[in-house]
C-alpha cells in the first residue's frame, strides 16, 4: 500500500498532532503579524487622514508592498532576518499593512464633513473628534480592512513553510512536492477552513450594531493577542546544529525518514525553501541543508557533500525521457540525443550548473560552449520537417540540458524544436509529456522509480540503489505503462546529498551522514 | 457682546470676507443675508473660530477670540448647521447631552436639561433613545437646535438652520422658532439667503456682497431706503409680500380708522406687532371684515382693515420716498 491510495481520513488520523501543531502555528503567525499591522497600520492610517499630504507616497507605498510576489518578499527577508519565524511575520505584516492603512483612511475621511464640523463646532478637541467621533463611525470601514488583510495572512501564511517558520504550508508543498494528494488536502482543508472561519466571524463583528461596536472595539485587541500566543515559537536556538529541508525531502523514504531510521540521526529541522536553502546555509542561518549534489550552488556557496556510507539515497541518473510515437516518427532524433550519453559527469556538471546559478550566464551560452568544447556544436539546419517540444522543470541543470538537445536537435536534423522550460515541478513535467504536450524531457531515475512508478518497497529494497538495476527497472516500467523510452544516461548522478559548509564540516571532521550522528550524539 | 472690527478672510489669492465691522448687543438677533458666496457662512466660523481670521479683532463677551482656546470659546456658542450634523452613532439623548458632557456637568443635571429641552421644543420624549435617521428632517432640525441650547449659552450661531427643509416645515418651524422660551435673551448671528427668513427673525439685517456689508439696519429700513441698486434689486421680486410683512400694524397706526360707536364685540383683538400679512391672513382665514387692534402705550383701540391696511402701507412708502 503506498501513501497515495491511503484515504485521506485516515492520513489526518495519523497526523492529527502535526495537523494541530501546524494548525496553532499558522494562526499565530497570522495574528501575530495582523496583530502588529493594526497597531502600526490603523495610527498610519489616522496620521494620513489627517495630514493629506501624506495620503498619497504612503498608501503608493504600502501599494507597492502589496505587489511583490510572496516568495520574493520572503526571499528579501532571509539576509536580513534569517529564517524561521521573525521574517515570515515580517512579510506577513507588510502584507496586511495596505488593506489595514487604506481602509482606515477611507474610513476616516469618509465621515460626513457636516458631523466633524458640529464636532468642532461643539468644542470638541481633534483627540475627543477623532476617539468618540471618526473611529467609531469609521470602525465598519476599518474591520473591513482588518478582515481583507486576515483572510490573506491565512493564504500568505502557508508561504512561511519555505522560510522554516511552519504552518500549514508544511503539509501543502510537502504533498505537492511528493505529488501525495492526501497531504496537500491534510494542510490545504485546515487553511482553507481558517480562512472561512476567520472570515466569518469578523464579518459577524463588522455588521454588529454601533453601540455594540464600543465593545468590539476593545475585544479585537484581546482576541488578538490571544490567538497570537499560539505561536509558541518553536526553541530555534537549543541544540548544536540545525539542519533545513526542502518539504520534499521531509517526506521521503529517501530523506528524512530515511536518516531517521537508517543513521538514527537526531537533529533538529525546519521545513524549507530549495530556493533560499543554500543561502541560508552560507549565511550560517543552517548548519545542515537537504541538496542536489550537482547543484551549482554547492560551488557558489562554498558548500560540501556529506558521504552517504548508507546508501540511503538511490541514484539519480539523468537521461531523456521520450515519448515512444516521435522516435517512430523520426528514428534519427534517438541518435542525435544520444551523442551526449556518458558525456557530462558530477564535477563537469556542477560546473555548469554554477555558471548559470552563480556566474549568471544564460543556459543557451553555457550549452553552446560546453558543445563547441566536446565538438558537438553544428549551426542550425533550418529545416522544416517537423516539430520537436523539449520541456524542462524549473531549475537551471533542465534548462541547460533543454537547451543542449535543442541544439542538437537544430544542428543534425532538419526539425523545428519547441521549447517549454520552466514546468513547476516533476508531476507537471510528467503529465505534460503523458498528455502529449511535449515530446521529451530529461528526467532522473530516482525520481522516476520513487515518485512517478511509486515503487512500493519491497522491489526499492531488491533494486539495492544499483545504478543499472534502477535504470532498467524504470525503463521498462515506463515503456509498458505509459510507452514512453528512457534514452541513455548523460552520465552525472544528482542524487539527494546532505551538506554543510565546507570549513565547518572540516573543522568537526565530519565528511559522512555517520560522522554527523556521531557529532550530534556525543553531547 | 460680539463685535467685530475690520475683519479680513483671505482663501488663496481670493478674499472671502473684505473688511467687515459690526456690532451685535446682548439679546439682540442679527442676521447675515446674502446670495452664496458672499462670505456670511464664513463670517459667522470665524466667531467661533471654526475659521481662522486673516487680518482683524472679534472679541466675544468682552474677550479677545484669539486669546481662548477655540474648544473653550465654543463651548459657550451654541451652533447650528444647516445639515444638522447629528452625530449618527449617538441616541438622541447623547447628542443633546454632548456640549454638558464636555463640560462635566453633573448626570443627573444634564438629564433634567434634556427633558426641559424635550419639552420646549415640542419633541416627544420617546424619541430620545432612537437614533438620529429615525427621525424626520424636521425632527432632527429641532434636536440640532436643542443640542446647541443644551449647555444654555448666552450666544447662539445659526448657520442656514432651516435650509435642508421643506418650504412647508420650513415656514411651521420659523414661527415655532420665536416662541421658544429657550431662545428669549439669546444673542443670535443667523445666516440664511431667504429673505423672508431673515425679516421674520432678524431684529437687524446685515445684506452682504462680496465680502462686504452693502447695508445694516432693520427690514423696514432695507425695504424702504435703500442705499443702492444692489439692495433695492435683491428685494424687488418679492417686494410687496415683503412689505406686507415687514410693516407691522404699529407702524401704520395713524392710517387705521378710530372705532367709534357698536359692533366692537364681535371683532377679534390683533397684537399691534403683528405684520400687515398676518393681520391679512387671519381676516382671511376668519371671514371677518375687521380687527380690532389695541395700542399698548395709550390702550387706544382702532379697526384693521383690508383697505385701511393698504392706505397705511402706501402713505408709509409714500413718506419714505420724500
Amino acid at each position: 500500500m503506498n501513501e497515495a491510495q491511503q484515504s485521506l481520513f485516515r492520513f489526518m488520523q495519523e497526523q492529527s498532532g502535526k495537523i494541530l501543531d501546524q494548525l496553532l502555528q499558522h494562526i499565530g503567525l497570522t495574528f501575530i503579524s495582523l496583530l502588529i499591522a493594526v497597531v502600526i497600520g490603523v495610527p498610519l492610517g489616522i496620521f494620513i487622514a489627517r495630514r493629506n499630504k501624506f495620503a498619497a507616497p504612503v498608501l503608493g507605498f504600502t501599494g507597492i508592498l502589496q505587489t511583490i510576489p510572496s516568495i520574493a518578499l520572503l526571499g528579501f527577508m532571509i539576509p536580513l532576518l534569517g529564517i524561521g519565524p521573525v521574517p515570515a511575520i515580517v512579510a506577513l505584516f507588510l502584507y496586511a499593512l495596505l488593506p489595514i492603512v487604506r481602509n482606515t483612511y477611507t474610513g476616516i475621511t469618509g465621515v460626513d464633513a457636516a458631523v466633524i464640523d458640529a464636532a468642532r463646532g461643539m468644542g470638541m478637541s481633534y483627540r475627543q473628534i477623532l476617539l468618540r467621533v471618526q473611529l467609531p463611525l469609521s470602525m465598519p470601514v476599518i474591520l473591513a480592512g482588518i478582515r481583507t488583510a486576515t483572510v490573506i495572512n491565512v493564504g500568505v501564511a502557508t508561504l512561511a513553510s519555505y522560510i522554516g517558520a511552519g504552518g500549514l504550508g508544511e503539509f501543502i508543498f510537502g504533498g505537492i512536492a511528493l505529488n501525495n494528494t492526501n497531504m496537500i488536502l491534510a494542510g490545504a482543508i485546515p487553511a482553507a477552513l481558517l480562512a472561512i472561519s476567520f472570515d466569518f466571524i469578523l464579518s459577524k463583528i463588522q455588521k454588529m450594531d454601533l453601540k455594540k461596536l464600543k465593545t468590539g472595539f476593545w475585544l479585537l485587541p484581546v482576541c488578538l493577542v490571544l490567538l497570537s500566543s499560539f505561536y509558541l515559537l518553536p526553541d530555534f536556538y537549543r541544540s548544536k546544529m540545525l539542519a533545513g529541508f526542502t518539504p520534499e525531502f521531509m517526506g521521503r523514504k529517501d530523506g528524512y525518514l530515511g536518516l531517521k531510521e537508517v543513521y538514527k540521526l537526531n537533529i533538529r529541522t525546519v521545513v524549507i525553501s530549495d530556493a533560499v536553502m543554500y543561502k541560508a546555509a552560507y549565511e550560517k542561518k543552517l548548519d545542515v541543508i537537504s541538496g542536489y549534489s550537482t547543484d551549482g550552488r554547492l560551488k557558489a556557496f562554498n558548500l560540501v557533500t556529506l558521504k552517504d556510507d548508507k546508501g540511503i539515497f538511490p541514484p539519480y541518473y539523468a537521461a531523456p525521457v521520450i515519448r515512444k510515437d516521435l522516435l517512430q516518427k523520426f528514428p534519427k532524433v534517438e541518435s542525435v540525443i544520444n551523442q551526449l550519453a556518458g558525456r557530462i559527469d558530477d564535477s563537469t556538471m556542477t560546473e555548469l550548473n554554477y555558471r548559470v546559478d552563480y556566474l549568471k550566464q544564460s543556459p543557451e551560452k553555457v550549452a553552446k560552449d560546453f558543445l563547441m568544447e566536446q565538438s558537438l556544436y553544428k549551426p542550425s539546419l533550418n529545416g522544416n520537417d517537423g516539430v520537436i517540444r523539449i520541456g524542462s522543470k524549473i531549475f537551471g541543470e533542465q534548462y541547460i540540458l533543454a537547451a543542449m538537445y535543442s541544439m542538437l536537435i537544430l544542428g543534425n536534423t532538419h526539425l523545428k524544436v519547441e521549447t517549454k522550460t520552466g514546468l513547476g515541478g516533476t508531476q507537471i513535467c510528467f503529465d505534460a509529456l503523458k498528455n502529449d504536450q511535449i515530446d521529451m524531457y530529461p528526467e532522473y531515475t530516482g525520481t522516476g522509480l520513487l515518485v512517478i512508478l511509486q515503487t512500493s518497497d519491497s522491489v526499492v529494497e531488491k533494486l539495492n540503489s544499483n545504478r543499472k538495476a534502477v535504470y532498467d527497472y524504470v525503463s521498462s516500467e515506463f515503456s509498458k505503462r505509459y510507452n514512453l523510452d528512457w534514452l541513455k544516461p548523460i552520465g552525472f548522478n544528482n542524487a539527494y546529498a546532505l551538506m554543510m559548509r565546507k570549513d565547518e564540516a572540516k573543522k568537526l571532521g565530519i565528511t559522512s551522514v555517520s560522522d554527523l550522528k556521531n557529532y550530534l550524539n556525543k553531547k | 457682546m460680539i463685535s467685530l472690527q475690520n475683519v479680513v478672510k483671505n482663501f488663496g489669492n481670493s478674499r472671502a470676507v473684505d473688511g467687515i465691522s459690526f456690532n451685535v448687543s446682548e439679546g439682540e438677533s442679527v442676521v447675515l443675508l446674502g446670495t452664496s458666496g458672499c462670505g456670511k457662512t464664513t463670517t459667522l466660523r470665524m466667531i467661533n473660530r471654526l475659521t481662522e481670521t486673516s487680518e482683524g479683532e472679534i472679541v466675544v463677551d468682552g474677550k479677545n477670540a484669539k486669546e481662548v482656546s477655540p474648544e473653550q470659546l465654543r463651548r459657550n456658542i451654541g451652533y447650528v448647521l444647516q445639515h444638522n450634523g447629528l452625530f449618527p452613532h449617538y441616541t438622541i439623548a447623547q447628542n443633546i447631552a454632548i456640549v454638558p458632557a464636555l463640560l462635566k456637568w453633573p448626570k443627573e443635571k444634564i438629564k433634567e436639561r434634556i427633558f426641559e429641552l424635550v419639552e420646549q421644543l415640542r419633541l416627544s420624549i420617546d424619541i430620545l433613545s432612537l437614533f438620529p435617521q429615525q427621525l424626520s428632517g424636521g425632527q432632527q432640525q429641532r434636536v440640532g437646535l436643542a443640542r446647541a441650547l443644551a449647555a444654555d449659552p448666552p450666544i447662539l450661531l445659526m448657520d442656514e438652520p432651516f435650509g435642508a427643509l421643506d418650504a412647508i416645515t420650513r415656514s411651521s418651524i420659523t414661527k415655532e422658532f420665536l416662541r421658544i422660551e429657550a431662545l428669549k435673551n439669546k444673542t443670535i448671528v443667523l445666516v440664511t439667503h431667504d429673505i423672508r427668513e431673515a425679516f421674520e427673525l432678524g431684529d437687524s439685517i446685515l445684506l452682504m456682497d462680496k465680502g462686504k456689508i452693502v447695508q445694516q439696519g432693520r427690514a423696514i429700513d432695507l425695504l424702504f431706503h435703500p442705499k443702492n441698486n444692489f439692495v433695492a434689486d435683491f428685494f424687488s421680486a418679492q417686494q410687496m409680500q415683503l412689505e406686507l410683512n415687514a410693516v407691522s400694524l404699529k407702524d401704520i397706526w395713524y392710517n387705521l380708522p378710530v372705532v367709534q360707536g357698536s359692533g366692537i364685540e364681535n371683532n377679534i383683538e390683533i397684537d399691534e406687532n403683528k405684520s400687515l400679512w398676518e393681520s391679512m391672513e387671519i381676516l382671511n382665514l376668519k371671514k371677518d371684515t375687521s380687527l380690532l387692534v389695541v395700542n399698548s402705550d395709550s390702550g387706544e383701540t382702532r379697526f384693521a382693515r383690508y383697505d385701511s391696511l393698504f392706505e397705511g402701507l402706501e402713505a408709509l412708502k409714500g413718506k419714505s420716498h420724500e
